[in-house]
């Protein structure tokens, strides 16, 4: 991880996982973009199919980091349903509810919910 | 009379450990055989220091001294340490724990440790004995000039003002920092650069490069943000004014309107009047205030007397 790194993307399986690794200021803005939006590039050439977002090594955030939430998924172009977050605290629980983005991407307890959250969905019937 | 609580799988250990703090007449002795037990006791009557062994069932060293940090700041808490427990301790140390004694060692260092941590215990918990019960008002002013830099390191002072006034728990503290930076991101970006956050929903790369140009010419540049604090055992408030134009915080389309969850503005308000108890704006804009009453959820233990 260097310095300037927000998130950490990996593959598995065409499910990119995104780790939020280091405590988003506000003031991160440019950077954090930055960082995001050359990870993204990085793993253009793969396909998404689904994203789960592991906020596990913070504790809250702010506008910040959800303005960059939805450049994930609109730069993804991942379906809503598609897109899980997970090990959110309570306080980062309550940030969600209030932007209500909870509403547009399902909040999880593990990352193993979250997992399985994505494979129920592709197991029911269309 | 100091109180040690000695917390340890092994009864063994245990004893070895109370045995060599009772040679000092004046400690007063608790035992708890892991972390839940230790932090059931902490709630009945918390101790003076822990001391405490690091790999044990139910709750660990590290999970019992972060939850300690939480709960009982003001209690330190001293690890034992053993042969292939030292990376969990550097966690434990990071964490907050104030010692650390290799087990081989207790003999020749346990008391001595044990002593200096209480005598520099006794020091913090009589300061915030007076700030949090005698103090009656502090204020702070602060001009930030065009150097975002310093912005976050105001937001840590001022996180650590709050916890150390006893004002709040740490759930409210967070709701706090969070209401400030968003605060203070909208004195920067909107108030003294003059950029919407419409810019920003269509590209926000052109929106941080529009910042990062404005920040070199004036106007812009020579513009400050100003922060006033007062901290009274009741309130927190705080004043954050730029140098703009201001403009009509009513006019920001609801976040949480379905059509607007889209959208990037207004969602900063939106968790500035959520997180505060009041937000106030001036006539023209560029001022806001922020006002948070005294925690009601609980705050970590008050101090307590203690006689090193």
């Amino acid at each position: 991880m260097t310095p300037d790194q927000y998130f950490r993307f990996q593959f598995d399986d065409g499910t990119l996982l995104v780790d939020v690794v280091r405590p988003v200021s506000q003031f991160a803005g440019n950077d954090l973009v930055s960082d995001m939006s050359n990870q993204l590039k990085d793993c253009s050439e793969e396909s998404v199919d689904a994203i789960i977002v592991d906020f596990e090594q913070i504790d809250y955030f702010g506008s910040m980091l959800l303005e960059a939430l939805r450049i994930l998924w609109r730069t993804t172009g991942v379906d809503s349903q598609r897109m899980k977050l997970c090990n959110v605290s309570s306080v980062g629980r309550e940030i969600l509810s209030l932007a209500k983005f909870d509403t547009l991407w399902e909040v999880c307890a593990t990352r193993d919910d979250a997992r399985q959250a994505l494979c129920n969905k592709d197991q029911k019937p269309a | 009379m100091p109180t040690i609580l000695i917390v340890d799988d092994s009864a063994m250990d245990r004893e070895l450990a109370g045995g060599l703090l009772r040679k000092n007449p004046a400690n007063e002795i608790r035992f708890a055989s892991d972390g839940l037990q230790a932090l059931a006791d902490m709630s009945e009557r918390p101790p003076d220091v822990v001391l405490t062994d690091m790999q044990m069932p139910n709750l660990n060293g590290l999970e019992l001294v972060e939850r300690i940090r939480a709960d009982f700041p003001l209690v330190p808490v001293v690890l034992m340490t053993a042969r292939g427990s030292e990376e969990i301790a550097v966690s434990a140390l990071h964490a907050g724990a104030a010692s650390y004694v290799p087990k081989r060692s207790l003999k020749h260092s346990l008391a001595e440790t044990i002593e200096r941590v209480l005598i520099a215990s006794c020091e913090d918990r009589g300061m915030a004995t007076l700030i949090r019960n005698q103090l009656t008002c502090t204020t702070s002013a602060f001009e930030l000039t065009n150097d975002v830099s310093l912005i976050p390191a105001l937001i840590t002072y001022l996180r650590h003002s709050i916890e150390t006034l006893g004002l709040y728990g740490e759930s409210d503290r967070m709701r706090v920092g969070v209401a400030l930076e968003e605060a203070l991101v909208n004195a920067y970006y909107h108030g003294n650069l003059e950029i919407s956050s419409e810019l920003r929903e269509t590209d926000h790369q052109a929106y941080y490069e529009l910042a990062r140009s404005r920040s070199q010419i004036e106007p812009y540049a020579s513009r400050s943000i100003y922060v006033d604090v007062e901290f009274t055992p009741n309130r927190a408030t705080y004043v954050v004014r730029d140098e703009g134009p201001g403009f009509d915080p009513d006019a920001l389309p609801d976040p949480t309107d379905e059509e607007h969850l889209d959208r990037s503005s207004g969602r900063g308000l939106l968790l500035m009047r959520t997180f505060m108890d009041e937000v106030r704006f001036n006539a023209q804009g560029n001022e806001v205030t922020l006002t948070k009453l005294r925690s009601r959820e609980k705050v970590a233990s008050q101090p307590q007397k203690v006689e090193a």
